[in-house]
């Protein structure tokens, strides 16, 4: 039983932190580890220095005096340290940096004493490839930190790195990898490097979001911190462009749209088609729209490097202004970036007389019928006046004048397809109709007043 | 042989015209002259552009203006092939041809091609599964001692016979079917695979970039007013039809155009053709209360149509009726 006790506590003092008096000793990287009886530096590149932060914290109930801080070796010093005697009260501790800067390319050792606590440091000095960057990154920094910049959320950039072997020797770099899930690299993890030559790999940083993103690239002994920071780019708001200068009812016209500039992002978004009528007669047009799709909202998308916006791959697309006098605006949105400037382009469609599209004059016995096909985009048709006329071309009587502004207004009313209609004026005659050759029709609105060609009946 | 007005919803009595849901007004009598007294009635409705045959196989009117269209609810369904004439419409249903007059025959199975230029009363029709070709005379089929040597793209109603369009190897040719002697004279080589609409002194011929209007047969003399030939900027173009008013279907992989050709005459003649060429929206989906519009209910007063009955409206599921059966 004695046997066994002597022997853990033998274990206990091997593997707990160097422990004198009150003084606990441990290696503090953000967290403290115990130092022991030995400590390694590892494998440090030629050229850099490592520093540990020691620290010696006070485990006892009393206060303790450092007394001694002291080392004896080459490669190591210390440095970044409170004047000895320093008091440690309980629970506090005394931090101090152990650096190495090694030199030739061998194994280092040095002996650090705090107070009675007497610790081994070991390091090796290995040969490492030199780390070079090409722009748009910068960097490794003198912290070993290589930055990919500010790039729009979505996008991408890709540095080239140089691993440079300026030995006499081959050097094999194990491990050559990167972390951090922003940052990405097609090169394989080890690689051989002939004596004073380098080898070259990308490194793509992708900004999925509005934030900094952080990551590292190994290349054997030496670690760099690889940094990037995407930014959110609005889109600058497109220039819309119409096929005509002037937009009238009635007619199918293409519209594009373009970036002032190159998009630097790949995005998506839509196009919105509003229509705001002049009349209150009525509510809307429905056939103001994309006419393709038969909707008022296209998707887009914007190729990242383009200024085009494709609608289903076309950089064109075709909508119909309808048979209503108004407002035609259109709107575009990028959900993901935002637009800058103004998103919406508005366009007049101008109130106009009757357009008529076709007019004819049948005759059925002593009944003559004028059948015309027109649009009132003004929704106030309704006065209108008939002329026949003889064999000769002479007018008979006067023009008849009729008022079926009561009747269009109940026609037009309840429609949201539009002002096309389509009317039949049936005239009996009473007497020798086959006298009259042919009419003209004048048709009015709020806007003038137009007159059909001659029409005569057959 | 019956009136069969079943595939066409409402049409039968009016022909291709719709007049129902209209307004009427009076003009009060009026002396013209100490001859003439004259007094008017004044109806309203809603225009109709022409007929479009979806990709449903529905017959639908295209409504308003050709550059603003929209279109109304189908009037047949079930439609293979489809042309449109000045009275009246014919149509093909897998085993039948109708027309929206009333009559109704049996005929082969599958998609048919109608003879352009061709009156209501006479038109011919050619049956791809048979390899076919059929006069359509007061409702009959009468069946053609003629062999196409090949598929037929287009027919035209010509003198004492047809014209037709059809694939060879080493491209389409057109070429004259007499019915009086019987026999076939060659017209023109078009060249070409494509879709072909035969027209009156013209063809269209549809390429992967646009359809070309060919004069056929070919000019003597090829003159800025009388070109052989100029494109229309409709690529894709895969199928035609006869819409009706003058105006075609061209059916392409990116939807339905309506093509206008316009005459342009001089003393030369009447060349070249202008064309305006206007998208036609695609039909709302299947179950869509709504027609000719994005969303929006229509006024059914002012439609074309009527809408069509609950019976029509699973017409995806429903197989032509039977000639003989009326609806």
């Amino acid at each position: 039983m004695r046997a066994h006790a002597l022997a853990l506590t033998s274990f206990i003092v091997l593997l707990s932190p160097t422990v004198h008096a009150q003084i606990s000793l441990f290696a503090y990287t953000g967290t403290e580890t115990p130092v022991l009886s030995v400590y390694g530096f590892g494998q440090v590149a030629q050229g850099d220095t490592k520093d540990v932060i020691f620290r010696a914290r006070n485990t006892g109930a009393s206060a303790v005096t450092i007394t001694k801080l002291a080392m004896s070796g080459t490669g190591f010093s210390i440095v970044n340290t409170a004047s000895i005697p320093f008091t440690v009260a309980p629970g506090s501790s005394f931090d101090f940096t152990m650096r190495f800067s090694g030199g030739e390319l061998k194994s280092y050792s040095a002996n650090l004493q705090v107070n009675t606590i007497t610790v081994l440091l070991l390091a090796t000095v290995v040969a490492a490839p030199t780390v070079a960057v090409d722009l748009p990154c910068t960097g490794p920094d003198s912290q070993g930190l290589i930055s990919f910049g500010r790039i729009s959320q979505g996008g991408q950039v890709v540095c080239t790195i140089t691993l440079q072997n300026s030995n006499t020797q081959a050097l094999t770099v194990s491990p050559i990898t990167v972390t951090g899930a922003a940052f990405s690299t097609t090169q394989s993890p080890a690689a051989t490097i002939p004596a004073g030559q380098s080898i070259s790999f990308p490194i793509q940083f992708t900004a999925a979001g509005a934030n900094t993103f952080t990551g590292s690239l190994s290349a054997g002994v030496r670690t760099y911190a690889l940094s990037g920071t995407g930014f959110a780019a609005p889109i600058p708001a497109p220039l819309l462009t119409f096929d005509s200068a002037s937009l009238a009812s009635g007619e199918q016209r293409s519209l594009t749209a373009k970036l002032p500039a190159p998009s630097p992002v790949n995005a998506s978004g839509t196009l919105t088609l509003t229509f705001t009528p002049d009349s209150t007669t009525i509510t809307d047009d429905s056939a103001v729209q994309f006419v393709s799709i038969g909707k008022r909202i296209i998707s887009f998308a914007i190729a990242q490097g383009s200024t085009d916006l494709l609608f289903n791959g076309q950089k064109s697309v075709t909508f119909a202004t309808g048979t209503t006098a108004g407002k035609l605006t259109f709107t575009v949105d990028v959900p993901a970036y935002g637009i800058t400037g103004s998103a919406a382009t508005s366009v007049k469609i101008a109130q106009a007389p009757v357009t008529v599209t076709a007019a004819s004059a049948t005759r059925r016995a002593n009944d003559l019928d004028i059948v015309i096909s027109a649009f009132d985009n003004t929704y106030t048709a309704g006065r209108m006046s008939f002329s026949f006329f003889d064999a000769n071309g002479g007018l008979i009587g006067p023009a008849i004048a009729a008022d079926f502004s009561s009747y269009f207004a109940n026609f037009f009313k309840s429609q949201t397809l539009g002002s096309a209609f389509l009317m039949r004026v049936t005239f009996p005659v009473t007497g020798d109709a086959t006298l009259i050759r042919s009419a003209e029709v004048t048709l009015m609105n709020t806007a003038g007043s137009v007159k059909t060609q001659r029409l005569n009946f057959p | 042989l019956a009136r069969q007005p079943s595939v066409w919803d409402g049409h039968e009595k009016s022909g291709i015209r719709n007049l129902d849901k209209q307004m009427k007004a009076w003009l009060p009598p009026t002396v013209l002259m100490a001859t003439f007294t004259v007094g008017a009635w004044a109806q309203l409705e809603r225009p109709q552009v022409a007929w479009m045959l979806d990709a449903q196989g529905n017959v639908r009117p295209v409504l308003g203006l050709a550059g603003s269209p929209t279109l109304g609810d189908p009037v047949a369904r079930n439609i293979l092939s489809v042309a449109c004439f000045p009275e009246t419409c014919l149509a093909k249903t897998e085993g039948a041809v109708y027309s929206s007059l009333g009559w109704a025959a049996e005929a082969p199975e599958g998609p048919a091609v109608f003879s352009v230029g061709a009156t209501a009363d006479l038109v011919y029709i050619y049956f791809y599964s048979t390899g076919q070709v059929a006069k359509w005379h007061g409702g009959q089929l009468e069946f053609v001692d003629f062999t196409p040597g090949g598929e037929i793209l287009s027919l035209r109603a010509a003198a004492e016979g047809f014209d037709y369009a059809v694939a060879r190897e080493g491209g389409t040719v057109v070429e004259h079917f007499s019915m009086e002697t019987m026999t076939v004279t060659p017209v023109a080589p078009l060249g070409g695979t494509g879709p072909v609409l035969l027209l009156d002194g013209a063809v269209l011929a549809a390429t992967e970039d646009a359809v070309k209007l060919i004069r056929c047969p070919a000019p003597a003399e090829d003159t800025d007013f009388l070109p052989a030939e100029f494109a229309l900027d409709i690529p894709g173009a895969g199928q035609f039809f006869l819409a009706g008013n003058g105006y075609i279907q061209v059916n392409t992989k990116t939807g339905a155009r309506l093509l206008r050709m316009n005459g342009s005459c001089r003393d030369e003649g009447c060349w070249p053709w202008s064309a305006d060429v206007f998208v036609l929206p695609p039909p709302p989906p299947p179950g869509d209360a709504a027609s000719g519009n994005a969303g929006e209910s229509v006024d059914p007063s002012m439609s074309s149509n009527s809408a069509p009955d609950a019976s029509a409206s699973s017409q995806d599921a429903q197989q032509p009726e039977a000639p003989g059966d009326e609806q």
